[in-house]
């Protein structure tokens, strides 16, 4: 069962003075799967990922790592060794602006005993697997934020370990950026890495994990695949959309789908609840996620002739609402105050299942 | 963005990477790696560096040249003549190109966050060797070619070099370390770079060059050299007057102000030749001690 666990956090909590910027962690991240790790900034995602790579001292609690096919934890006396094994690209370093990327990523490689006669070797075959053979030879004060982080992806590659550590690889990049970031860590998972992939963004983290982790302030509130997040909270949201926007009468078009919708939507009467974003002109009623109830919600609006011309069920749709509760829980979202209450009440269930 | 098309077809050969192990000998790649690395990082650094020694060095040949031509008196001799190049602020030439290369050392680092970057990889004491040893060799570079510049100069001139240059050259090099060596512990306190470089010149500068002058006109001091060997910039005196050794290696002046009696002050030249071996030494171990201590329990951004 333990056989295919790369890494383990134990109990592991950092306190800076009397702050927990990461209490009782406990996480396990197994062979071969990308782990995502989500949370709001601030939450201690990097102060973990600093722990990991030994840039920080845990207060309490421990990390186990695999090497030679056992579980040993890190410690001073063994940290050269046991992170041999892991490549780590933590925060957003800049780089040294005045050389090439081929330097750079030989001397990483170098430093990490990568055997000197294939270190030329092993970068032609990152540049190849990143695509990066244009511009591996120009300065690097001259690349945009997207380069360089790619160049600090395949520099926590270069000494090709089994463990990948990338903490935010995307952030501040452009949507076309992102994307190449994204499928650089879906190339490596298919060449077998483990990737532990921390975001403050749900959907970059839905994209490619196969189980996610959240954590807000230092603690771990979940941690299962996306799929049992879902089924976990067991209750989704609709969003439609009607083909002439409703101008009056909002409150009482409100009122009426509320009326014909609760007896369908397979969830307790006082958890019931209809909304309407005036920015977004979207509809959304929440309910119990099972397909036949969201088709007899939909026969009932239409046979009540609500001109639907968009219908459907965002996959990420509820994790969504829960991880913005947990980014901004003043409000200042889509929700009215009885939603967020939902919410809040849907938070605590997921942290009661998780434990 | 340029990718290429073909990168998907590109199989990854699965073999198993046979690793140097850690411990010496990793350590000591770490350090070669980080000098060679650290030499072709700097070389621009370098070129500029070079130019504003050779800057200077025209800058004498000109100032000397015309005080000739303007029947002035000239050096009596060679040593005389070198004397003079290295008299024209030499010793704060040193401090800037010290605080060029070494300013930095540690801060870039944090400030940068390339700190994220070399650390797991690596140990924190072989990237500081190794970084001492390249910025140093690049700065001794630099000395050694102002000095074959003086040298040259000197021998169409006089026909001939003093040997004490080579005194002198074997105390610039050591004095330059020292101010590296300064500029490295500063580094590791300061939040970047060019905040090293400010304050390291403004120290060394005002600060360092201060006290002397405090020490002699508030006189408790005056016949006591031991004061002065607080002072890092004092031991860069030794780099000139080395070519002939003062004795005594103080000089006395006699001020007289309106009404008062005639006063005598003294001036300390030089530091002795032991008193500068071992005055340098214990400066250079304790700066780098403290830097090394403080760049090992430094964390990343923010502390
Ligand atoms: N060195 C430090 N000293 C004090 N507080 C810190 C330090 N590093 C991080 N923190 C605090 O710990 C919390 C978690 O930070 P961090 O792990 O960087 O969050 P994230 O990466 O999830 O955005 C933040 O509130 C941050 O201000
Ligand atoms: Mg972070």
């Amino acid at each position: 069962m333990n056989n295919d666990v790369m890494i383990r956090f134990s109990n592991l909590t950092k306190k800076f003075k009397d702050f927990y910027a990461v209490s009782n962690i406990d996480l396990e991240i197994r062979k071969g799967e990308i782990v995502g790790f989500l949370g709001p900034n601030g939450a201690g995602k990097s102060t973990t990922m600093k722990m990991l790579a030994y840039l920080l001292k845990p207060s309490e609690g421990e990390i186990w790592i695999r090497s030679n096919g056992e579980l040993k934890k890190l410690s001073s006396h063994n940290k050269d060794y046991l992170l041999d094994n892991i490549g780590f690209l933590i925060e957003n370093p800049t780089f040294y602006g005045n050389v090439t990327p081929r330097l750079v990523l030989k001397y990483f490689a170098k430093l990490k005993g990568y055997p000197r006669k294939q270190v030329n070797k092993r970068v032609e075959e990152v540049i190849a697997i990143f695509g990066m053979s244009d511009w591996i030879d120009k300065k690097i004060k001259t690349f945009s934020k997207g380069m360089r982080q790619k160049i600090g992806v395949a520099s926590a590659i270069m000494h090709d370990p089994d463990i990948v550590v990338l903490d935010e690889p995307s952030t501040g990049l452009d949507p076309q950026a992102r994307r190449e970031v994204r499928d650089l860590i879906l190339k490596l998972k298919k060449i077998g890495k483990t990737i532990f992939l921390s975001s403050h963004l749900l959907y970059e983290v839905s994209e490619v994990a196969d189980r996610v982790a959240i954590i807000n302030n230092g603690k771990l509130i979940a941690f299962d695949t996306l799929d049992n997040l879902e089924a976990k909270a067991k209750k989704s949201i609709i969003h439609f959309e009607l083909i002439r926007q409703p101008e009056e009468n909002i409150e009482n078009m409100l009122k009426n789908i509320e009326e014909i919708v609760t007896p369908l939507t397979g969830i307790s009467t006082e958890l019931n609840w209809v909304d309407y974003n005036e920015d977004s002109k979207v509809f959304q009623i929440f309910f119990n996620g099972h397909p036949e109830n969201q088709l007899n919600i939909l026969e009932t609006l239409l046979k009540n002739r609500y001109k639907i011309i968009e219908f459907s069920v965002p996959k990420a749709g509820l994790l969504e609402n829960l991880f913005l509760e947990m980014v901004n829980p003043e409000g200042n979202h889509d929700f009215n105050n009885n939603s967020q209450n939902n919410l809040n009440n849907l938070e605590k269930e997921l942290i009661m299942e998780v434990q | 963005m340029l990718s290429n098309p073909k990168q998907d077809e590109i199989e990854i050969e699965e073999f198993h990477v046979d690793r140097q192990k850690v411990g010496l000998r990793r350590a000591l790649t770490q350090i070669r790696d980080t000098i060679s690395f650290e030499l072709r990082r700097n070389l621009n650094r370098f070129l500029v560096i070079l130019l504003v020694y050779i800057g200077f060095f025209i800058l004498g040949v000109l100032i000397f040249e015309s005080a000739e031509a303007l029947g002035l008196p000239i050096a009596a001799d060679s040593a005389e003549y070198v004397k003079g190049y290295l008299e024209l602020n030499f010793g704060f030439l040193i401090v800037i190109s010290g605080a060029a290369f070494g300013g930095s050392i540690i801060a870039e680092d944090y400030h940068k966050q390339t700190n994220n970057l070399l650390f797991p990889k690596s140990r924190k004491a072989n990237i500081l060797i190794g970084r001492l040893i390249a910025r140093y060799l690049l700065m001794a570079a630099c000395l050694l070619f102002f000095y074959l510049l003086v040298a040259g100069i000197t021998l169409i001139k006089y026909e001939e070099i003093p040997l004490t240059i080579f005194n002198s050259f074997g105390w610039a090099l050591y004095f330059s370390f020292a101010i590296l060596s300064f500029i490295t512990m500063l580094s590791s306190f300061m939040k970047n770079t060019s905040m090293t470089i400010i304050m390291g010149i403004m120290i060394t500068i005002i600060v360092f060059e201060m006290i002397p002058m405090l020490i002699s006109m508030s006189g408790v001091f005056e016949k006591n050299e031991f004061p002065l060997f607080f002072v890092l910039t004092y031991y860069g005196r030794i780099v000139s007057e080395s070519l002939a050794m003062p004795n005594p290696r103080y000089s006395v002046e006699t001020i007289q102000m309106m009404d008062s009696e005639p006063v005598e002050t003294m001036t300390w030249l030089t530091p002795s030749e032991i008193g500068a071996f071992f005055g340098i030494l214990i400066y250079i171990s304790i700066l780098l001690l403290i830097a090394y201590l403080r760049y090992k329990k430094r964390q990343s951004k923010g502390e």
